[in-house]
């Protein structure tokens, strides 16, 4: 039974997104190393495209924290950095945000 | 405005640039430009199954220029060329009641010349919103 993705919630560092069109989570993007202890190089990457400047900054640049989605089956919660920040804007609409981060394990 | 019956459309005078034509069909079109789908949407994930998705309306208006939502399209009997961006009034009279005299732009417009056939042309007139 498919699961409409809705009523989706997204945050980090405990402040919420607003207005979020888009998520995209991929967990894992290289292969584990290490013999007595398994890590990765690359976690994965989450992207969140909104219309909203709520937590959308600059300062978030570089910052680590919990990133917590829940929500529609989109339920997902990694410790991530704030890799990037875009801010888009297109003539004859509204301007779009994204804020894309690295998984960390 | 009301006319008489039957509503057969004879006794319709169709007038551009002050000539009469010979017309055998007509159709006005109205149609407001503002009420297309042309709108942002703005929904997002944060809404429940059910609600009502979220848009808004284009931050620029259409150029005046544009289009007007408003045409008249006919077809008539007769050797005239109407050329294309002419501009003039069209007048559009039932029965001696007028139903529309307006300002008007040639969109396009052609002239169909056929053996065993009379020379037929065809117009469509953008008129300016009253």
């Amino acid at each position: 039974m498919a699961t409409y993705a809705a009523g989706v919630t997204a945050s980090f560092r405990g402040v919420s997104f607003g207005e979020v069109q888009e998520i995209a989570v991929t967990h894992g993007g290289s292969m584990p190393l290490g013999r007595s202890v398994p890590f990765f190089v690359d976690g994965g990457t989450v992207e969140i495209k909104c219309l909203s400047t709520t937590n959308i900054s600059s300062s978030l640049y570089g910052k680590r924290g919990d990133l917590a989605i829940s929500g529609g089956g989109l339920t997902y919660t990694a410790k991530c950095v704030c890799e990037t920040l875009k801010i888009n804007g297109v003539v004859n609409d509204v301007a779009k945000y994204t804020a894309s981060f690295r998984v960390q394990t | 405005m009301a006319f008489e019956t039957p509503h057969d459309g004879s006794g319709t005078v169709l007038s551009w640039r002050s000539t009469n034509y010979t017309i055998t069909n007509v159709v006005v079109s109205m149609t407001d430009p503002t009420a297309t789908d042309d709108k942002i949407n703005v929904s997002h994930l944060g809404q429940t199954a059910g609600e009502t998705a979220k848009t808004l309306a284009l931050p620029l208006a259409g150029a005046s220029s544009g289009d007007t939502g408003q045409s008249v399209q006919f077809d008539y009997i007769g050797k005239t060329l109407i050329a294309d961006k002419e501009t003039g009034t069209l007048s559009i009279s039932i029965g001696g009641s007028s139903l529309l005299s307006r300002v008007g732009t040639v969109q396009s417009s052609t002239l169909t010349l056929a053996t065993q056939d009379a020379i037929r042309g065809q117009a469509t007139i953008r008129i300016e919103r009253s």
